[in-house]
C-alpha cells in the first residue's frame, strides 16, 4: 500500500470532518437568538415597569413596586432597590438575572435610583 | 498484475473514504439547513410579535399605536395607553401574513381581564406569548399577545 497516498487521503478526511464540525458548531444558531429575544422581552417588561413607576414618581412605594413586579413576572425571583431600601421576593428561579436601572430627580432636584433585577431561570 | 491489483484496491478504498466523508459532510449540512430553516421561522415570529407590541405600547400610529399623545410636550406618553385606541387596533393587517394572532388580552392588576381579539378556532400549536406592562386608562395592566405561525409555516413549538 502506498503510504503517501494513504496519508494524503487521511489528511483529506480529517479536513472534511473539521470543516463539517466547524459548520456545525460555529454557524449562526437561531435557537440562541430566540433565547436572546426572550431575554429582550424580559428587559422590555422591566423598562415598562420603570416607565410606569416614574410616571408617578412622587408616590413610589417599595411594596407596591414589588407587587407590580410580581404581577408582571409571576413566580420569578425578584430583587428591587430604591435608594437605600432593598426588597427581595424568592420565586422558583435562581439563575440568569436581567437587570434594569433608572436614575431620576424629584421636584426638589434630589437624585433617586431604582434597580430591578429578575432571575429568569 | 499484483501491482495493478494493489493500485485498484487502493483507489477503491480511497474512493470509498472520500464518498463517506462527502456523505457525512452533506448529511451534517442538510440537517443544519433544515433545522435552521425551522428556527428562522420561529425567529421571525418572535421578532414580529415583539415589534408589534412595542409599536402598540410606544407609538400613536393610526393602525397599531395606542399610546396617549401629550400635546404640550409634543410627544406620546409611552406605556400610557388609551382603551379606545386599543379597541380600534387594526388586526386585519395580519390576515394575509405568515402569522396569525390567536389572542390579544388585557389583564388588569385587580384581576379583571378582557380580550381585544380572540380567535378561539385557531390551532394552538407553534405559538408564542409575548407580554408588555402598561397603564391602560391609568390602571396597571399586562398586555398579552399570543401569535402563531400560519398553517403553511409550521415549526416545532417553543412555548
Amino acid at each position: 500500500m502506498n503510504l503517501k497516498a494513504f496519508v494524503s487521503i487521511l489528511e483529506l478526511l480529517i479536513l472534511f470532518f473539521l470543516f463539517s464540525f466547524f459548520l456545525l458548531f460555529f454557524s449562526l444558531n437561531n435557537s440562541q437568538l430566540n433565547e436572546k429575544l426572550l431575554e429582550l422581552n424580559a428587559l422590555q417588561k422591566e423598562h415598562d415597569l420603570l416607565n410606569v413607576w416614574l410616571s408617578d414618581f412622587e408616590n413610589l412605594n417599595l411594596n407596591e413596586m414589588l407587587s407590580d413586579a410580581k404581577f408582571v413576572f409571576p413566580n420569578k425571583t425578584i430583587e428591587l432597590s430604591f435608594d437605600d431600601s432593598f426588597i427581595r421576593f424568592d420565586g422558583i428561579t435562581k439563575k440568569k438575572p436581567i437587570k434594569a436601572e433608572a436614575y431620576f430627580f424629584d421636584l426638589q432636584l434630589k437624585e433617586h435610583f431604582i434597580q430591578l433585577k429578575v432571575f429568569l431561570e | 498484475m499484483k501491482k495493478g491489483f494493489y493500485f485498484s484496491v487502493e483507489l477503491l478504498f480511497s474512493f470509498l473514504l472520500i464518498l463517506l466523508a462527502f456523505f457525512f459532510l452533506f448529511f451534517f449540512l442538510s440537517e443544519k439547513i433544515t433545522s435552521e430553516k425551522k428556527e428562522s421561522e420561529s425567529l421571525k415570529l418572535y421578532l414580529n410579535t415583539i415589534k408589534f407590541l412595542d409599536v402598540v405600547v410606544k407609538t400613536n400610529d393610526v393602525n397599531f399605536g395606542a399610546a396617549i399623545p401629550d400635546i404640550q410636550l409634543k410627544r406620546v406618553k409611552s406605556n400610557n395607553l388609551s382603551l379606545e385606541r386599543l379597541k380600534s387596533l387594526n388586526f386585519d393587517f395580519f390576515a394575509n401574513s405568515d402569522f396569525k394572532i390567536s389572542f390579544f388580552r388585557v389583564t388588569f392588576k385587580d384581576g379583571n381581564s378582557f380580550y381585544l381579539f380572540n380567535d378561539s378556532n385557531r390551532k394552538q400549536d407553534n405559538c408564542i406569548i409575548i407580554e408588555r406592562f402598561a397603564l391602560v386608562e391609568n390602571k396597571k395592566a399586562l398586555l398579552s399577545l399570543k401569535n402563531c405561525l400560519s398553517d403553511s409555516n409550521e415549526f416545532k413549538g417553543i412555548r
